[in-house]
């Protein structure tokens, strides 16, 4: 067991550079002093993972189970089968029968919840801290010893296939992203989304189940993390209670790489919709790549920041976009920068898309300025000291970057290399990622137009 | 009528247990789910609570546990405020006032905001408007000149008057693409008819009313709804109370006082519309979105905990409740069902809402009315088990919400300042809903829930809708959009 409690020092992040007219009620400091959350970690022979992360304000514990598998390791031919198999999971085992895991922690006043991403799945279970071991019992059993009984599993397909109703087919906004990233991705299995499509939802076998689960759901394979009222080391004598038994497998992955793309993709979609979208995809490199950091503050100086070029000159400037924004999807594999931009009108897509390009060159030539630089410091810095308000969610990022790249520092390192970041890295980072040759984009269009 | 293969495999498929230390169990899952939570008590942290001589009122805490301050803030009023002719504009003048100011324009508010890392919101309930805002304490002085600015400098009639009023038109049309958009339209339209608290919902009436939006008449608008003697802010941080308080009444000691009154209290419309369906039509919709509901009690409705309770047990949401006992684990139509309801001071609402295949919208909207008549007609009353771990689960959940001293003291504030409640109310919600007994819930759920008077909306291709239903001699009306 090893014990981490540093308390992390950033220079000159509050070096502000533009005037102001607020008073202070405090001189403004080159220092601050970002308290580090304390957390212990214990690998099991098996090589399952364990972080716990203490915190005694309130008689709870967050207990959740990551496995290191998501919709990017699926077959097209079973596309959404790991979120599949999240639904399954609540099944039940030989011990605890068809969605008793939501009954059980109820009944000690908990809830138990689940998610699927692109490269995990995640289980968790929030319940008084005297009821930790039920928790572990829960996914202990479920991690090898699930039931997967055809009448029940045929039934859940019926949700998933819903729940893909509700979610993709009814929202324009998903169902045009879920094609433009289809369009982007020809080969990686990015194709298509967490969800899957809705024929391989349909097609699923109880076989395909049983096999994929077999693959995937092993200590090995899976990262523990525990956020509350607890002891360290009673949780890790829990651990090796319930998981210690279980042997490791050998996990193998697709191994798929997307072929670079050489030109632009262009694809008119139409749907009911009464205003026009513009969503455009743009290839970036793993959630480790030293570009990461540039990357996200390219995307906040280029579209999401207040100020940022494209709201300050389309939206407010020329009055061409109603609303614009834009995500980093940054995962263990290669993924994309997704944009959108919601024009005026149908007439004016191109000329928009057109002045969005003209911003890129505009930034590429011209760099980012101190202002711009001073914002994004000074959000991060400000979004990380808010976030140490929850422990929890610091659990689940030391969680999410041993999964990916069997690093739980990697926060650090990224908030390290922001302190270091200058204007010329943010205007490299559009010069080799925001090309147009490498970009696929998608017009969405009100039927009929 | 799209239909979907069921798999239909006759042998269930088990993979043999692993051998652990731990031998699973029925019994072994029963005997670690065994508890009783404590009934907890939130601590009230420690404020100041002091009123400026313009009628603001100020509640303080200090919370040194890290580097930073937040806001929380009410302003009387709200919605309510509204008439028909301008709906809507409530939401428009607080957006303008967030974009800019008398003193800064909305590239200088923007670049203020980044810079000193501020975040600022307002936002429009039925019965008042809300503040929140927060920064690093370094930047407390940037957030209350940033604070008082927005409420006491607002400009209506800047240069980007005309270009938000065509976000607003944008954004209104884009609404007309969105499923639960057109249904809570609709649903709200008919359940408070003629008064201000089903204004926001129906974009047809805003769409109108933005014609008549001018900055003459927001400025107008703002005068009648906002002032200092209507406001209440919270201040929560890692500050001293004796140096905030001098703060503040720096940054809002020049706002007004303004002799301003609570809106006029009109009735509710009357309820002409329950017992009827409706059906939007939607021909590309592959699902049936359904809200299903009636009004409900005012804020004021003393055994509000014990209905909440029974309530759960009907509707949570949660995988326990009879709605999705019933359709997601059963029938497999759902992915979520849930039975919510708003309280406000002059009456609330009741819905059941849910969406499934378009051809399970009449046995799912007859589940949801059996489920609620077997426990009006007690086929299937309210048990003290499911009371239990309804009670159970919120003793144990509930001080998670209490955590942070913004949050206990911003409830507090609503509750005394916009209710006319006790400080203490949070714990005697505790104490009251662990004095209630099954029967006390099955009382209240009967007292409030009737299915008969069900107004339902739902949105779906009518070809696959409308059939059910007249099948079933259950008469329906369509909606065109």
């Amino acid at each position: 067991m090893k014990r981490r409690s540093v308390v992390f020092m950033i220079l000159g992040l509050l070096m502000i550079t533009a005037g102001c007219t607020g008073t202070q009620t405090k001189t403004d400091s080159a220092v601050i002093e970002i308290p580090e959350i304390a957390y212990d970690y214990y690998e099991l022979d098996n090589g399952l993972k364990i972080y716990v992360v203490e915190d005694h304000a309130v008689p709870l514990v967050k207990f959740e189970i990551w496995y290191n598998v998501g919709s990017i390791d699926e077959p097209e031919r079973i596309s959404g089968i790991s979120h599949m198999l999240e639904h399954t999971m609540f099944l039940g085992t030989e011990s605890l029968g068809k969605d008793k895991v939501h009954h059980l922690t109820k009944q000690v006043g908990g809830w138990a919840n689940a998610g699927t991403y692109y490269d995990f799945t995640m289980y968790e279970e929030e319940l008084p801290s005297a009821k930790l071991e039920l928790a572990m019992a829960i996914e202990a059993d479920r991690m090898r010893n699930l039931k997967i009984d055809p009448e029940e599993f045929g039934r859940e397909q019926q949700v998933v296939a819903q729940e893909r109703r509700m979610r993709m087919e009814n929202n324009f906004f998903m169902s045009s992203m879920e094609e433009i990233q289809a369009a982007a991705f020809t080969e990686h299995p990015l194709h298509h989304s967490i969800i899957g499509w809705m024929e391989s939802i349909h097609n699923y076998t109880v076989d395909d189940m049983r096999a994929y689960y077999m693959q995937y759901y092993a200590p090995n394979n899976a990262v523990i993390t525990v956020s509350g009222d607890v002891d360290s080391k009673e949780v890790f004598a829990m651990a090796r209670k319930y998981f210690g038994s279980y042997e490791p497998q050998d996990v193998t992955r697709l191994g798929v790489t997307e072929p670079d793309q050489t030109e632009e993709r262009f694809l008119k979609l139409e749907k009911e919709t009464q205003v026009p979208l513009i969503g455009m995809i743009y290839k970036i490199p793993e959630g480790d790549h030293e570009d990461i950091v540039a990357l996200e503050a390219l995307n906040a100086v280029l579209v999401n920041n207040a100020t940022s070029r494209i709201n300050s000159v389309l939206k407010n400037e020329k009055k061409m976009i109603m609303q614009a924004g834009s995500f980093l999807l940054s995962v263990r594999d290669p993924g994309y920068l997704f944009v959108f931009l919601i024009p005026m009108s149908v007439d004016s897509m191109e000329s928009v898309k057109d002045s969005f390009d003209a911003e890129i060159t505009r930034l590429i030539q011209e760099g980012v300025t101190e202002e711009e630089l001073a914002a994004v410091k000074k959000s991060v810095l400000k979004s990380r000291i808010f976030s140490l308000k929850s422990k929890g969610s610091f659990a689940s990022l030391l969680a999410i970057n041993t999964l990916r790249f069997d690093n739980p520092g990697l926060y650090k390192e990224q908030y390290e290399s922001l302190s270091h970041l200058t204007g010329e890295d943010i205007k490299d980072a559009a010069e080799k990622y925001l090309v147009s040759t490498k970009r696929t984009v998608g017009f969405v269009v009100p039927e009929g137009k | 009528m799209k239909r979907y293969i069921v798999f239909i495999i006759a042998l269930a498929f088990f993979i043999p247990a692993v051998r652990a230390e731990v031998q699973f169990s029925p019994e072994l899952f029963d005997d670690l789910a065994q508890s009783v939570n404590k009934v907890p008590e939130i601590k009230i942290p420690d404020y100041e609570r002091f009123v400026l001589n313009n009628g603001l009122t100020v509640y303080l805490v200090e919370d040194h546990s890290l580097p930073i301050i937040e806001m929380a803030g009410f302003i009387k009023g709200g919605r309510a405020h509204e008439r028909q002719d301008i709906a809507g504009i409530s939401d428009f003048m607080t957006d303008l006032m967030k974009t800019g100011t008398a003193n800064r324009t909305q590239q200088e508010m923007d670049r203020f905001k980044e810079l000193h890392g501020l975040s600022f919101g307002m936002g429009v309930k039925r019965d008042y408007f809300t503040l929140n805002g927060n920064a690093l304490i370094e930047d407390s002085g940037y957030l209350l000149d940033l604070i008082s600015d927005v409420l006491m400098n607002p400009k209506f009639d800047a240069d980007y008057y005309q270009r938000k009023l065509m976000e607003l038109y944008q954004g209104l049309s884009m609404a007309r693409s969105q499923d639960p958009v057109l249904v809570d339209m609709i649903f709200y339209r008919y359940m408070y008819g003629d008064h201000p608290y089903g204004y926001d919902s129906d974009i047809d009436l805003v769409t109108n009313a933005v014609q008549n939006y001018s900055p003459e008449k927001l400025m107008e608008y703002y005068r009648a709804t906002i002032a200092p003697n209507m406001t209440v802010l919270v201040f929560s941080g890692d500050f001293s109370i004796k140096e905030m308080k001098k703060e503040i009444k720096k940054a809002f000691s020049q706002w007004e006082k303004a002799p301003l009154t609570l809106p006029h209290q009109k009735s509710l419309a009357p309820k002409d519309k329950y017992g009827k369906i409706y059906i939007i039509h939607k021909k590309t919709a592959t699902q049936a979105k359904i809200k299903m509901g009636f009004d409900l009690f005012s804020r004021d409705y003393p055994e509000e905990t014990s209905f909440r309770m029974a309530n759960m047990v009907y509707g949570s949401g949660s995988f326990e409740c009879r709605l999705m006992d019933t359709l997601r684990v059963e029938k497999g139509y759902a992915y979520d069902a849930r039975a919510g309801y708003n309280a406000n001071k002059l009456g609330g609402e009741y819905a059941v809402t849910t969406d499934v295949e378009p051809d399970k919208a009449l046995d799912t909207y007859q589940t949801v009315i059996r489920e609620m008549n077997d426990i009006l007609n007690r086929v299937k009353p309210i048990t003290d088990e499911e009371l239990f771990k309804t009670v159970n689960f919120f003793n144990a959940l509930m001080p998670k919400f209490y955590v942070e001293s913004i949050d206990v003291l911003e409830s507090v504030v609503l509750n005394v300042e916009i209710w006319n409640e006790s400080a203490d109310r949070i714990n005697e919600m505790i104490q009251k809903y662990n004095s209630i007994d099954a029967a006390t819930a099955q009382r209240e759920f009967e007292k409030n829930l009737d299915p008969e008077h069900f107004m339902t909306v739902i949105l779906g291709d009518k070809d696959q809708i409308v059939p059910q239903f007249e099948e079933a001699g259950i008469p329906v009306e369509i909606i065109e959009m």
